[in-house]
């Protein structure tokens, strides 16, 4: 929601440090230019004199009264004038060196001199007034767009607190503290002097919270700055409902009616700020929650598949060998009681997974880090994917020196046997050499890196990612992929809890195949 | 009877494994696909006496394939659905398919809509009666008995009873029934539920707990196939 900021007419002209006292010497200086001025003119009248008619030296005497209101405004300037006419009149007019009044041509001069003061310093008055004021606006110009680029540079309620305290303590040049709202209550966020941060005193809250009984809860009337003792209370209001307090220490002989505009500015601008910080946690939030509703749906929809059609496979083949089980033979009623075995292993694997699923992200997996050789982790996890058939029948290449990491052997043993069993399942068969599954190892000083390489049709570049997300299945026409979208995201979980990293690539040779990288810290036989 | 050809549609090795071989002793010839795509070439090749489908195939929409199967052939389609979705049934059912069963099934209960479906199609509409359960229905001459007695129903009772016999065993939806009686698929099958009602007090033993005209949850009402055995344990 945009929101209009005036700015105040009149502003501070003191930057945002206190200017040091001036030298006497500046304070003198108006005084001195015009004795100087004074001074030279009478000297050129005195080198003139008695070349041109008396009176009309009075002119040599104008540009020293116009000189003095130029520069220094008004009333210097009649001082000016004042000062030449008497100079003028006792050291050149007849009677010299004595005061003497003619009335009608002494009138007109003083009246000229005056006149001219008058004039000349009203406008210049003006022009300087204006361009003192065109440095003001300027220097509260900068101060608010440092302050709002600095509250734009962060989007936590902390940060904006101490960003807010630190603008508004310079040109307040007080104490300053942010109090924010939690709940219903109110508590310290920030708190800033001149200098820089600092802690507040007890008595500071006990303040704050009487301020925020006075305002809290209800819309802060806009505008408002309820004085206690030496603070100023500025509410930190939104529409929605108050945010928080500024307190702004009072300094009675600083704070002129421009700073305080400035810093109500200051005190929307942060506003503004929090306001935002407070949407953009709330957006995050809906996004977390729009991520739990899309992980809770595919929960739903894997389990409505992935476990109802193992169950459902058993059931048709139950009921059919009770229904005809006299009419089968001997060889098909074993194999379709095979068949009912290996889809209750798969709905017991679906269980299991989700189960691990759980209990990783609950924290309940205790790993127990030791030196484990790989080699003997891979040749077991190689050993329970058996069901698939003999390993030696789709086991291409397997490590056969032995390698030491740090890894819990037991949960290893778990990952490689998912992934293991996940390359199986895209795999085609070893017969022709290049099919099945391969595994190899390379280790170097201290990483050892196992490689699982499929013989899948590979996974495209923009997915690879992806098949670690929970229930990710790579799409398409594969067919036969009984996969639960578990297996490798438990396994990166599982392995990131040792220390390691998985990542997949694709494709491995020609344009087929997915290899599962799993890095493992090395070990060496002390 | 000769051997009739059953086309099985499914993705799932393990259940077409099963079908194949439950189907086979049954005394059925079995064919498979594995994808909407090998359907269609199968269907135009052989003689397909009926197809058994499963809606959730990995290539494309079920509802879309009976749709496509029906722009040439008459083929029966039961439909497998493991979605208990009766919106997805419906659609099915709309599409075409002449029967569905839920995910999971028992064999013996597939079986029996399996004869059910084989029966209508070479009866291919012809019936001119029903006999079963005690109930007996003469379409031509629209005379009902029920347990040895003539019942007397209105006509649109008859006509509800007589597209409910034509389908015995099969489910006919609530917007067939409703677009058969009144023209119309009128949202509101208030008027519907009020004449099964009727009907089902003239006919039924215990009108409470119908055992002729099967309400199916959601989806429509079925007359039991005039012979049928026990439909086994899962439902």
């Amino acid at each position: 929601m945009p929101r209009m900021i005036s700015l105040p007419p009149t502003l501070p002209y003191r930057q945002s440090r206190p200017l040091p006292p001036k030298p006497a010497i500046a304070l003198a200086g108006p005084y001195l230019a015009l004795a100087v001025a004074i001074g030279a003119a009478t000297a050129v009248s005195a080198a003139l004199h008695g070349l041109i008619p008396e009176q009309s030296l009075s002119m040599v005497y104008l540009p020293a009264v116009l000189v003095c209101s130029v520069l220094y405004g008004r009333s210097l300037g009649i001082a000016g004038a004042l000062l030449s006419f008497l100079t003028f009149n006792v050291l050149f007019i007849d009677p010299r060196f004595r005061f003497s009044f003619e009335p009608v041509s002494d009138t007109l001069t003083l009246a000229v001199f005056l006149a001219v003061a008058l004039l000349t310093g009203t406008l210049a008055g003006r022009v300087r007034d204006q361009a003192r004021e065109t440095a003001a606006r300027a220097s509260t110009m900068t101060v608010l767009f440092n302050a709002s680029r600095a509250l734009g540079t962060s989007s936590s309620r902390e940060a904006l607190a101490d960003i807010l305290a630190a603008e508004v303590a310079h040109v307040a040049h007080g104490e300053v503290h942010v109090f924010l709202r939690s709940g219903e209550a109110i508590g310290w966020a920030a708190s800033a002097t001149v200098r820089g941060s600092m802690v507040p005193g007890a008595d500071i809250a006990a303040l704050a919270e009487r301020a925020w009984t006075q305002i809290g809860g209800t819309q802060p009337v806009a505008g408002a700055t309820p004085s206690i003792d030496r603070f100023a209370i500025h509410p930190l209001g939104t529409i929605r409902r108050p945010t928080g307090l500024l307190l702004c220490e009072r300094s009675e002989s600083r704070t002129s009616v421009a700073e305080e505009q400035t810093i109500s500015i200051l005190c929307e601008l942060g506003t503004i700020a929090l306001e935002r910080a407070d949407l953009m946690e709330e957006m995050t939030r809906t996004q977390v929650l729009a991520e739990t509703d899309r992980l809770r749906t595919a929960l739903l929809s894997s389990i409505s598949h992935d476990f109802r059609t193992p169950l459902s496979g058993i059931l048709a083949t139950v009921t059919a060998l009770i229904d005809q089980g006299e009419r089968f033979s001997r060889e098909t009623a074993a194999e379709l009681l095979a068949d009912i075995r290996d889809q209750a292993e798969r709905a017991n694997r679906y269980v299991a997974n989700l189960l691990d699923m759980i209990k990783l992200e609950a924290g309940a997996i205790k790993v127990k880090l030791e030196p484990t050789d790989v080699t003997d982790i891979i040749s077991a996890a190689a050993r329970r994917c058996r069901r698939r058939g003999n390993p030696r029948d789709w086991l291409r290449a397997a490590p056969t020196e032995s390698c030491l990491v740090e890894a819990d052997p037991v949960l290893l043993e778990q990952v490689l046997h998912n992934v293991l069993d996940n390359a199986l399942q895209y795999s085609v068969p070893a017969a022709g050499g290049d099919g099945g599954v391969a595994i190899s190892l390379h280790a170097s000083l201290h990483i050892a890196e196992i490689v699982i390489a499929d013989s899948g049709p590979g996974i495209p570049a923009p997915d690879l990612e992806r098949v670690f997300d929970k229930f990710y299945r790579v799409s398409g026409p594969q067919g036969g992929a009984q996969g639960t979208g578990l297996g490798l995201s438990i396994s990166r979980g599982l392995i990131e809890a040792m220390g390691g990293t998985v990542q997949a690539r694709s494709p491995v040779r020609g344009d087929r195949g997915t290899a599962i990288h799993i890095c493992l810290k090395r070990l060496h036989e002390s | 009877m000769p051997k009739s050809n059953v086309l099985i549609v499914d993705d799932e090795p393990q259940m077409v494994k099963t079908l194949r071989v439950s189907l086979s002793v049954a005394g059925h010839n079995v064919l498979t696909a594995g994808t909407a795509a090998e359907v269609f070439p199968i269907l135009r090749r052989e003689e397909i006496d009926t197809v058994i489908l499963d809606l959730g195939l990995p290539d494309r929409d079920g509802k879309e394939v009976i749709a496509d199967v029906r722009q040439f052939s008459d083929v029966p389609i039961i439909v497998l659905s493991a979605r208990h979705m009766e919106g997805e049934k419906i659609s099915a059912l709309d599409a075409g398919a002449s029967d569905y069963i839920n995910k999971p099934f028992s064999m013996g209960e597939l079986l029996a809509r399996l004869r059910v479906a084989l029966r209508l199609r070479h009866a291919n509409g012809r019936g001119t009666a029903y006999r079963g359960h005690g109930l007996s229905i003469d379409f031509m001459a629209r005379r009902v008995v029920a347990r040895d007695r003539e019942v007397y129903l209105t006509p649109k009772e008859f006509d509800l009873v007589r597209i409910l016999a034509e389908h015995a065993g099969q489910v006919v939806t609530r917007n067939a029934l409703l677009a058969a009686l009144w023209g119309t698929g009128d949202r509101d099958s208030q008027g519907l539920r009020v004449l099964v009602g009727q009907v089902r007090q003239k006919i039924e033993a215990v009108p409470g707990s119908p055992a002729l005209i099967l309400t199916e949850p959601g989806v429509g009402y079925r007359l039991r196939a005039e012979s049928d055995e026990p439909a086994g344990i899962v439902g």
